[in-house]
């Protein structure tokens, strides 16, 4: 998957996730989010693992000195587990 | 600088970034860069890695705010205020931002941009070669800047450090974002079963505000929607007075 359908899927899901707690992204961190989730069982352990997992991937991403064209596909599976488990939540 | 008047259409503008010396306005950005994707292309370019997006109004409001630190810091023409750039990349920040600088209150604010070259970004405007240790102990400066620093790194505990140093300004996503460390640098606590205590910021005697009419201004390479508040924060951590080694 390249970088750039990555960080489109990211931020649908961020996109999601503030509209499930009704806040804007400068009230709230994308980690403390999910950890707000998380405790109010609205997430359970695996998918706010996988959640930070794809964050701390973000992060990696958008903030390299060199350009990143593709994510591994070990992340894709991650994003792909995650994707179907919030659309059937 | 800018070299017309009128309204320029967005190649044109794209064709005036090729200029080091172009300050783009915030509206000349969203112009050029219609599209999420237009923007994240033109930023991680190989040649001229884009990471803040800077233009007039975000550092015409950053020179104002350091203006009002001069005399809060007890400076002036005789006694510069020192303003210290670490991970200066390209130099562009610390030229544009003393050349405002200079206008608005000449002689009194002296800007210094420095790298420690890790990255090999080419210098287009002066940037000295230095750690930020060496930086710190050559110039001791007043206010230390860093912008985008690198995910999960600190360098803000040197900073604290410096007895010379009564406030650092980071500029970029602040914590939970791409930029310095979760707790090092932020004092965020996101471990669910561990209570870390006091940030490290906090602890060394320092203050965070984070500086929303400047916040408003910013443009950097993750905003996916350049109408949209965006990723990027101008955050302030101050020295308190009780802790100020002057």
């Amino acid at each position: 998957m390249d970088i750039l359908k990555f960080l489109e899927e990211i931020n649908a899901i961020k996109d999601k996730l503030y509209q499930e707690v009704g806040e804007k992204h400068e009230n709230l961190s994308f980690p403390f989010l999910v950890r707000e989730l998380l405790e109010s069982k609205r997430l359970d352990e695996q998918m706010a693992v996988d959640l930070r997992e794809l964050w701390k991937t973000r992060n990696e991403v958008v903030s390299s000195r060199n350009a990143v064209k593709e994510i591994s596909s070990s992340t894709q599976v991650v994003l792909a587990r995650t994707i179907n488990n919030l659309n059937q939540n | 600088m800018k070299k017309e008047s009128r309204i320029l259409s967005g190649a044109e503008i794209r064709e005036n970034l090729e200029d080091p010396n172009y300050l783009p306005s915030r509206k000349e950005i969203i112009t050029a860069f219609p599209g999420r994707n237009d923007l994240w292309e033109y930023c991680t370019k190989e040649e001229d890695q884009v990471f803040e997006f800077f233009n007039e109004e975000h550092l015409e409001a950053l020179a104002d705010y350091f203006i009002e630190r001069i005399k809060e810091c007890g400076k002036g023409e005789d006694d510069p205020l020192i303003i210290l750039e670490m991970g200066a990349g390209n130099g562009k920040l610390s030229h544009f931002l003393q050349q405002k600088l200079e206008k608005k209150a000449p002689g009194q604010i002296k800007v210094v941009a420095t790298d420690s070259g890790s990255w090999k970004i080419e210098n287009v405007f002066p940037v000295e070669k230095l750690s930020c240790d060496e930086a710190l102990e050559t110039h001791k400066p007043d206010i230390v800047v860093f912008s985008w620093m690198p995910n999960g790194a600190d360098y803000t505990e040197e900073m604290r450090e410096c007895p010379t140093v009564k406030e650092y300004v980071l500029i970029g996503e602040t914590g939970g974002g791409c930029c310095g460390n979760e707790w090092e640098t932020w004092g965020c606590d996101y471990d669910y079963d561990e209570d870390k205590g006091i940030p490290p910021f906090e602890k060394d005697g320092f203050e965070i505000e984070s500086l929303e009419d400047l916040h408003k201004l910013q443009i950097c390479r993750t905003d996916y929607n350049l109408r949209d508040l965006s990723h990027s924060n101008t955050v302030s951590f101050k020295r308190k007075k009780s802790e100020s080694a002057d």
